[in-house]
């Protein structure tokens, strides 16, 4: 049999090589007759490149096909959705706002002002825009003092965008959206020429010739919308107008603190009786009654990887790790944790889910604050938030009736943190300590460990600030303080015998003071160098001699 | 022996019906010389700097007869290996035209020109 090639040789200029070899042996020619310049070598050269090409698309066409090894984002989302993924979109900031009259006299027609439903107002520090969310199409309010009402508001603007029916099976439709700008996960209506259709999950769910469509996180932007085949969801006819109608939001940037500044202004005008237009601005008052939360961003697309092989396929919450996987998915959490207690011996509490969340501080941090300065009502969630995760549970209609959840409450515990540190002469302590704070906030505010916290983590990152030459830290809990206090001889608690901090299933571990030691010192709740506080640094200097500038480069070498 | 395709175009004046095959060095080198002058760069799949670019070249205001010369006879010494075995000369003459100007390339191997492009 004809030999040209070896598989072993299957490099494109091997390839080449071998077919040059084959040719000049064959014909007896020199190598140079077959230079690109030439018919025979320039018809060979192109062959062996197309050869070259078809191998680089079969290589990334098997490549991009493996959800942990494909390059390009858009296979990363079209594999993701092949596995029943759905990745979350952005979802907007939502809160409580009171609207009351400012007592002002203006000219209008009668003393009753209405006030559309989506009315657009602007956050004038932020310049985010919101939008009211009522009850119905347009609330009524009578301009007498004190009138007031309390409404809930969505960060965002809707938007709309229209397509035009085919009257084929199965359409589908890609809806993009602006850069960075994010399509809210609910707040999307499909109307067929002015009549709502609803949303449903999957085309199955659809019943027979029923009004409805799937709306599905677009591969690229925005959503894609499907409609049914006839059996399952009625088909939109030929020419028939749909109208999708969006809430585009920001995400995590329209999230507002409750006792953060704010200032919002109307943008957009209300009406009297007879439909004369009201320049709100003058007449209204607004004021936050909760804090304006739960805004995040879309699913990074490296979650939506990790997140695709767990995708429960038929969307119910039923499990620990469905609840995880339905949170996860909100992007919103640092710690999510969900479980059941069966070997309690227990059996009242065996349909029941404890879900333990703790909001992501990085969301919610100012630019001047860091892990110690943020306020500790930060790190768990305020009532409204939770009764927003309940509804949104109800909402989803995922729930299984049998299965009861409950959002618990993190166990706050508190340490301190100890560390003797001996830095070289040339550098000053104000530096160091600055520099120990900042990497111990940036540690603390992405730490996802559920289990301990190791010290050696620490010492670690301490170690290479610039200037460190030795250190030694400790935690200090404490609950183990008052226990030590009321009995030297009790049992070490939340530390392990390593001294690493250890984390039970609902416990939320905080480096915060104001509580007392066993010796009846006061950890206060600073971090002024001069008091004792979260973090207490004890420095003594070194001199640096030629000995230890060589160790150094020695250890840097070794690192 | 030598043997390559013989390729040149039926438009050729000296163009010989029937051959499909060829035994002469100097008609091989000529035939590839011929190749680089009518292709421009790109045009031959991964072999970007195949071609001289005659036709931009010539209309290009910045660039001299030397250039071309040079542009040429730096794509035969590459490309076509039996260059050292020719003495191979380049002469670029510009004319005035009708609407602009045109180019004649003549190349001469072994003093005898043996192949003349007017590019207008």
């Amino acid at each position: 049999m004809l030999k040209i090639f070896n598989t072993a040789r299957i490099r494109y200029d091997e390839l080449y090589a071998d077919a040059l070899t084959y040719l000049e042996e064959k014909y007896g020619q020199s190598r140079q007759v077959f230079s690109i310049a030439s018919p025979f070598g320039q018809l060979l050269a192109v062959m062996l490149s197309l050869g070259r090409l078809i191998f680089f698309y079969i290589e990334d066409a098997i490549t991009e096909l493996n959800i942990y090894k494909a390059n390009r984002d858009e296979s990363k989302r079209g594999l993701v959705r092949l596995t029943g993924h759905d990745p979350s979109r952005a979802h907007a900031a939502s809160g409580d706002l009171k609207i009351s009259y400012n007592g002002k006299e203006i000219d209008m027609y009668g003393n009753t002002l209405i006030i559309p439903n989506q009315l657009k107002i602007i956050n004038n520090i932020t310049g985010l825009p919101y939008v009211l969310s009522l009850q119905s199409n347009e609330t009524r309010m009578t301009m007498i003092p004190r009138s007031s009402f309390i409404t809930k508001i969505l960060q965002g603007e809707y938007e709309v965008q229209k397509v035009t029916g085919t009257g084929k099976k199965l359409q589908s439709f890609a809806i993009s959206v602006k850069p960075n700008k994010y399509m809210d996960q609910q707040l999307i209506n499909i109307y067929v020429n002015n009549e709502s259709w609803k949303v449903y999950e999957s085309l199955w769910d659809i019943p027979y010739n029923a009004k409805g469509c799937i709306v599905k996180t677009g591969i690229t932007s925005g959503i894609d919308l499907f409609f049914g085949n006839g059996y399952n969801g009625k088909i939109p006819g030929i020419g028939e107008e749909i109208t999708i109608e969006y809430l585009l939001t920001e995400g995590s940037e329209g999230n507002i603190r409750a006792e953060e500044t704010f200032n919002f202004s109307f943008d957009e005008p209300g009406y009297d009786l007879i439909g004369n237009e009201i320049e709100l601005n003058e007449i209204l008052l607004t004021t936050l009654v909760s804090s304006v939360s739960y805004g995040s961003d879309p699913e990074p697309l490296q979650l939506s990887v990790l997140l695709a092989p767990r995708t429960s396929r038929n969307y119910v919450l039923a499990n620990e790790t469905n609840y995880i996987y339905f949170f996860e998915k909100f992007n919103y959490f640092s710690i999510i944790d969900a479980f059941v207690k069966y070997d309690d011996n227990d059996l009242s509490n065996d349909n029941e889910i404890y879900i333990f969340l703790v909001p992501d501080v990085n969301k919610r941090i100012k630019t001047n604050e860091n892990y110690f300065t943020v306020p500790e009502a930060e790190f768990t969630l305020k009532s409204d938030e939770k009764e927003k995760i309940y509804k949104l549970i109800e909402q989803s209609g995922q729930r299984l009736t049998s299965v009861v959840n409950y959002i618990i409450d993190p166990i706050i515990r508190k340490y301190a943190i100890n560390i003797s540190i001996e830095i070289f002469e040339s550098y000053s302590k104000e530096y160091i300590t600055q520099k120990i704070e900042d990497k111990l906030s940036e540690y603390f505010l992405n730490l996802r460990r559920r289990d301990k916290i190791p010290k050696s983590d620490l010492i670690a990152i301490i170690e290479n600030i610039e200037g460190v030459d030795s250190i030694n830290l400790w935690f200090v809990c404490e609950r183990n303080e008052v226990s030590k206090k009321q009995n030297p001889n009790n049992k070490t608690i939340g530390l392990d015998d390593f001294g690493d901090i250890i984390i039970a299933k609902d416990e939320l571990v905080l480096i915060r003071g104001n509580w007392i030691d066993r010796n009846d010192i006061l950890y206060e709740d600073t971090l002024n160098p001069n008091k004792t506080g979260m973090i207490n640094i004890a420095f003594k200097d070194k001199q640096v001699t030629y000995n230890t500038e060589k160790h150094q480069e020695n250890l840097t070498d070794l690192k | 022996m030598l043997k390559e395709i013989y390729h040149r175009s039926i438009n050729d004046p000296t163009y010989q019906e029937g051959i499909l095959e060829h035994s002469d060095a100097i008609e091989a080198y000529v035939q590839k010389i011929k190749m680089i002058l009518n292709t421009s760069r790109g045009d031959i799949l991964a072999y970007p700097n195949f071609g001289v670019n005659l036709g931009e070249l010539i209309f290009n205001h910045d660039v001299s007869g030397e250039k071309i010369k040079d542009e040429i006879i730096s794509n035969i010494i590459q490309f076509c290996p039996e260059n050292k075995f020719f003495e191979t000369k380049v002469d670029v003459q510009f004319k005035r035209g009708l609407t602009h100007d045109e180019a004649l390339v003549d190349i001469f191997i072994n003093g005898t020109k043996y192949l003349g492009i007017l590019v207008k």
